[in-house]
């Protein structure tokens, strides 16, 4: 069984280091883990320290967004022959410690899909960002009808089965709210996991805007109007 | 105060897009007749800004004709809306075909890799 993941990874020279070092080495019935960056388009030399640090590294010659990026990163898994993806964020805030609990119901079938949920265990989380994350989740639920506790959660698992499947269009943030709807059209098996966030100065100023939030809206719209779902 | 503040906007806003048409003329990013279509649209938006009154006394005329200054307003936002949606399908696709080509380009070190 073979583990990839995914970290789309836009100029974050300071920390990727750091954070690949820390993805585990061995997890009970994953016989590889394989990690693959995906860099952006950085400017900030991501590509040469991830290079470094790890054998998979893909560049995007021009900055697109972190939904190309992903998009990018799981045709790489698929080439590797993944049998199960785990996405993460490149800035850290996510513990790599719970790799092993979010790919559980997946090893065991009991889902195709698991998500990361930072909402179950909201403690430390600044309260601006648990509120735009209801927001989110509601605007997701009316335009995909699925409802997830974090719709917006970048720490993801997925089958083979379930890749095998699902197709993405979104460039940018719009794919946490995209998979969703992906889930709910291909009926796939859900389960959500709850995991911790490490919220640094660093991964602060690195979330998403409120003006993002907007963004997506129109994209998650554009979406469904495309007849995708 | 307003209504002046709005012309210098206006009159800042029509140069600085001419300016950047006509560079990217020099460029050849753009097409001659992309060119002369800008410069004429936003000299005639500077010009109703700065003379309003000359574009007030060409509305009534027009109203004596049988349009009326609203049909004609309708008109240009249904034309705005149209723009505004080829522009946005447009770049759409443009921003897919980027993805699969930086994506294919990417994969290439994963296929020599592997």
């Amino acid at each position: 069984m073979k583990l990839v993941i995914v970290i789309p990874a836009f100029n974050e020279a300071t920390v990727i280091e750091d954070v690949i070092k820390k993805l585990p080495k061995k997890i009970d019935g994953i016989d590889s883990i394989v990690p693959v960056i995906v860099d952006d388009g950085s400017s900030d030399g991501t590509y040469d320290i991830a290079k470094n640090s790890t054998q998979h590294v893909i560049k995007h010659l021009v900055n697109l967004g972190v939904g190309a990026a992903t998009t990018t990163g799981f045709e790489a898994a698929k080439k590797i022959g993944a049998d199960i993806i785990v996405t993460l964020d490149a800035d850290g805030q996510h513990n790599p410690e719970d790799v092993a609990e979010l790919i559980k119901p997946i090893l065991e079938n009991r889902a195709d899909v698991t998500i990361g949920t930072r909402m179950l265990n909201s403690k430390g989380m600044p309260k601006l960002k648990i509120f735009g994350n209801w927001v989110m989740n509601a605007l997701t639920f009316l335009i995909f009808h699925k409802w997830v506790t974090d719709s917006q959660s970048g720490m993801r698992a997925f089958s083979k089965n379930a890749m095998k499947k699902m197709s993405f269009h979104s460039i940018g943030y719009e794919i946490c709210s995209e998979t969703i709807g992906e889930i709910k059209r291909n009926r796939l098996k859900l389960a959500e996991v709850p995991i911790e966030v490490i919220y640094t100065d660093y991964s602060k100023i690195t979330g998403q805007s409120w003006l993002n939030g907007i963004n997506i809206l129109t994209k998650m719209i554009s979406i469904k109007l495309s007849g995708k779902k | 105060m307003i209504i002046i503040s709005a012309k210098i906007i206006a009159v800042l806003v029509g140069l600085t897009v001419i300016s950047k048409s006509y560079h990217d003329l020099k460029k050849h990013y753009e097409s001659l007749v992309m060119f002369l279509f800008w410069l004429f649209t936003w000299s005639a938006i500077i010009a109703a800004t700065i003379l309003p009154d000359v574009f007030l006394r060409l509305a009534d005329k027009v109203s004596k004709n049988g349009i009326g200054v609203g049909t004609f307003a309708g008109i240009a936002f249904i034309f705005l809306l149209f723009i505004t949606y080829r522009v946005y399908t447009k770049a759409n696709r443009l921003e897919k075909k980027l993805h699969d080509m930086v994506m294919k380009l990417g994969l290439k070190e994963i296929e020599k890799e592997e």
